[in-house]
């Protein structure tokens, strides 16, 4: 029987406890389904909720799993990846081909998808066990940017145009045919991803896998004298990270039913990090915050990009500040673990 | 207890021990001093699993654990509390301590975190303090205790003196007397050879990864070779 380790001490502002809880994901996912639901009803001619709206919060959702699951390396160990949307296209081009080439569901090709992006976190999780800090930001941003180049450059893949006309998962119905928008059975399928991901993750957090990955954070050398096996709990870190980015990757591309290269661009890889050092390392209820925040405010600066009539995206310009910002005032993210140190 | 039968260790090219053996026996208090760079701390690190010896062996209790891994030689009672204390900073100390019986399975981790706690009261009143805001001293309790929390049979300190006030030097080395008169056999790595040999039973003199000299700890703190190298006499 596995053995129950006692509870970890966290420093968290209690903001973060306030959120982080089983009622606050309740509550979340009551407004989430609302606003996905409410439209069936036809209550208004126009829609309360359009179309547009529930792509936003779609990629939210997407961009909450991918940002969790970039926690088990980017916050639980500590170690900083810019090759995160690697896994996340992986999994997408990997069920692509299977519905594809290949003909399979798209289920069996869902979880195909994240078990390939695992695999893969093995020998791109190995340079972790050699190097640390900067010089894995730059290993990592290197392999993600092989990928983008594989895919560019295979026939099979598509080449720069990627892959267009990818089935829509179905659950006897297809998921494209639900709803008013043919968007509401992927919202509640991308939460609920989400949920088991953040109820997988606070379980960890507090037991032995949790306590190894704490101590490999704070001091390497001290995790491996009280007999935590380094190599195998970074390398877990950077598999389950994997596994769930391939899963997000994979809804994702059969969502938008195309997938390009673009999904594997360091772009998306810097967004993904900057979701979890804005929301929060280690907090759940950041990460989710850092998704919807980041996915939300560019968007609502395109309206205002249109409005001032302005030739340029002022959002480019406000990620920087925003980072500079965040960086100089609480680097630790809106939600993040306290920390003692200021880094 | 513990003997270390003629281990070879390399960095890389550069030959670090060169058939070093030693042995400690059950309830002692047993010292390696030596220079900077002879190779000590390098023993300990070879002890317990995080570099490896050519050849010769290491046994315990007479099974030989030179070739198993760290996590199954904290578990069968040797634990390194690493030099420079190495505490999880921002951790707490509770954390910290819990932390140190990591390879443990049994479920009496709460009577040792008591027992550490009455060792090192001081802690007791600091357990939610985040390790790294502790003073030297404190941080080589918290570093002591969460070795202790693995139930050691041996316990390895390397340095424990390092960077600590007199005073606390003092504080330190008594402890270490308490934790072996409790039953737990000790090796200790010491540059500051004087309050090591004042403790143990027997030392090691260890010079350019070899053993230079070895006997009774009072009989190394009256060798003339010692007291000019290392006692400042």
């Amino acid at each position: 029987m596995a053995v129950v380790a006692p509870p970890i001490v966290k420093w968290r502002p209690n903001l973060s406890k306030l959120l982080g809880g089983p009622k606050a994901a309740l509550c979340f996912s009551a407004v989430i389904l609302f606003m996905t639901w409410v439209d069936s009803l036809a209550l208004t001619e126009d829609y309360i909720f359009t179309p547009y709206f529930k792509h936003i919060l779609f990629v939210s959702l997407i961009y909450s799993v991918a940002t969790l699951s970039l926690n088990f390396v980017s916050g639980y160990i500590g170690q900083t990846s810019l090759g995160h949307a690697a896994f996340f296209g992986l999994g997408g081009y990997t069920s692509a081909l299977l519905t594809q080439v290949w003909h399979l569901p798209f289920w069996p090709s869902f979880l195909a998808a994240g078990l390939v992006a695992a695999a893969v976190g093995v020998p791109l999780g190995a340079p972790a066990l050699r190097v640390r800090g900067p010089f894995l930001v730059v290993v990592t941003y290197g392999c993600g940017e092989v990928f983008k180049f594989i895919a560019l450059n295979l026939e099979i893949t598509g080449g720069p145009a990627g892959l267009p006309g990818l089935i829509s998962p179905s659950l006897g119905v297809s998921f494209a045919h639900i709803g008013p928008t043919g968007k509401e059975a992927f919202i509640v399928a991308a939460l609920a991803l989400a949920l088991f991901l953040a109820f997988l993750m606070a379980r960890i957090e507090d037991s032995r896998v949790g306590h190894a990955f704490a101590a490999i954070r704070e001091d390497e050398i001290a995790a491996a004298t009280m007999g935590v096996n380094l190599a195998y709990y970074k390398l877990l870190a950077f598999v389950l990270g994997a596994f769930f980015a391939g899963l997000a990757g994979s809804l994702f591309v059969h969502y938008l039913s195309f997938v390009s290269p673009d999904t594997l661009s360091s772009n998306e890889s810097i967004m993904m990090l900057t979701m979890v050092v804005v929301g929060g390392a280690r907090s759940i209820p950041g990460s989710f915050l850092g998704a919807f925040l980041l996915t939300f405010i560019p968007e609502g600066l395109r309206y205002f990009k249109d409005f001032l009539g302005l030739s340029y995206d002022p959002w480019l310009v406000l990620f920087g500040l925003l980072l500079i910002i965040m960086m100089r005032v609480r680097p630790q993210g809106i939600l993040g673990a306290e920390t003692v140190f200021r880094r | 207890m513990l003997a270390i039968d003629n281990i070879n260790v390399y960095y890389g090219n550069i030959h670090a021990i060169q058939g070093v053996s030693l042995t400690v026996d059950e309830g002692e208090i047993v010292t390696i001093i030596g220079a900077n760079g002879a190779g000590k701390t390098t023993i300990l690190k070879t002890i317990v699993g995080l570099l490896r010896s050519k050849t010769g062996s290491i046994r315990l209790a007479g099974e030989d654990i030179a070739a198993i891994s760290t996590a199954a030689i904290v578990q069968r009672g040797i634990v390194l509390v690493p030099e420079g204390r190495r505490v999880f900073p921002r951790l707490s100390v509770a954390d910290n301590l819990i932390l140190g019986a990591y390879a443990r399975k049994d479920k009496e981790v709460k009577q040792d975190l008591d027992r550490v706690y009455h060792m090192f009261p001081r802690l007791a009143e600091r357990k939610k303090q985040a390790a790294g805001t502790l003073s030297g001293g404190e941080q080589q309790m918290v570093a002591m205790g969460r070795g202790l929390m693995s139930k050691p049979r041996v316990l390895l300190l390397d340095e424990p003196s390092m960077g600590l006030a007199p005073l606390l030097v003092r504080q330190i080395f008594e402890t270490i007397v308490d934790i072996n008169e409790m039953g737990t056999t000790i090796l200790l790595v010491e540059q500051n050879a004087h309050m090591a040999l004042s403790i143990a039973h027997r030392g090691y003199v260890l010079e350019t990864g070899t053993v230079a000299l070895t006997g009774a700890a009072a009989d190394l703190a009256d060798n003339e070779q010692v007291r000019s190298a290392y006692l400042g006499e």
